[in-house]
């Protein structure tokens, strides 16, 4: 019973891939912290020559911000020299790990679960649960780290404004309340069936 | 849980083998041999009823109890 697989092996292998292409998204996220350090607010700009990655950090900074630093030289070249400081990159990169690597996890977790999906053995369906439930909790760390993450990188960068060194505290309810419903929704349906497997062993037991 | 199950006496005395018993009840002989051996978590009514009716027995003709000041203590209750 051990080499059985519990999906048929076309399935299997596909879930193993998918679980694959999982992983390696989560891999990437290390890179995506490294990058958002070097630079910062980079985004893609498509125009006459092709595509480039435009780094414009600015556009971290919320609209009213990012207007008073648009609105002189003086103020965008203070802002400039400031997100150019080592350090402050360093910490820009960091502030990026707190969504990040949660993120990450996620994506690692589900990978896994899928793998483990269509790995052989009788409890595959348990431990795929088990990572599931994993994901679910990662999911939700990642939806309420979006506030955290928002207010850390405004008031980080509030000292290269012109509004000078100010705390920021950004809690946008709109961006926190669908992933973290729908995170809980994931965990109670892996709650569910993990519950009703446990009962079904149970109840195996009887004749 | 001093269950003791004494299916294979009563088997013994209505000269029925097991696998004759468990084609009749519609159970594998697996799972009567785990029954017998009392290596089961419990029984249905279901499947009681089946042997006693096949056996012409009473439920307590199969299944015995004894004393053990244990049980009470052990016991969780209904979920």
């Amino acid at each position: 019973m051990q080499d059985r697989y519990w999906l048929p092996p076309s399935q299997a292998r596909r879930f193993r891939l998918i679980g694959a292409l999982f992983l390696f998204a989560a891999l990437v996220m290390l890179p995506v912290i490294v990058f958002a350090g070097l630079t910062p607010g980079a985004y893609p700009y498509c125009g006459g020559e092709g595509c480039l990655w435009e780094a414009k950090p600015a556009s971290l900074l919320s609209q009213e911000i990012r207007l008073q630093v648009e609105a002189t030289a003086q103020a965008r070249t203070a802002f400039a020299a400031y997100v150019a400081r080592p350090d402050v990159r360093l910490g820009l990169a960091a502030i990026e790990a707190v969504v990040s690597v949660p993120y990450a996890l996620l994506l690692a977790c589900v990978g896994l679960a899928l793998r483990r999906l269509g790995a052989p053995g009788g409890r595959a369906l348990v431990e795929a649960l088990q990572w599931l439930k994993r994901a679910s909790g990662a999911a939700v760390i990642w939806a309420l780290a979006s506030p955290i993450h928002q207010t850390l990188l405004e008031s980080y960068l509030s000292p290269g404004t012109p509004t000078g060194p100010t705390l920021q505290i950004v809690v946008n309810l709109a961006y926190i309340a669908t992933p973290l419903l729908l995170a809980l929704a994931g965990y109670a349906v892996t709650w569910a069936i993990e519950t009703a497997l446990r009962k079904q062993n149970e109840l195996d037991g009887f004749v | 849980m001093p269950i003791i199950v004494n299916l294979d006496v009563m088997l013994a005395r209505r000269k029925v083998r097991s696998k004759e018993l468990a084609e009749a009840i519609g159970i594998t002989e697996s799972n009567l041999s785990l029954l017998k051996s009392g290596k089961v978590k419990g029984i249905r009514f279901s499947t009681l009823a089946a042997i006693c009716c096949y056996l012409e027995c009473e439920p307590g003709d199969i299944i015995g109890y004894s004393q053990s000041p244990d049980d009470l203590h052990d016991f969780d209750g209904p979920e």
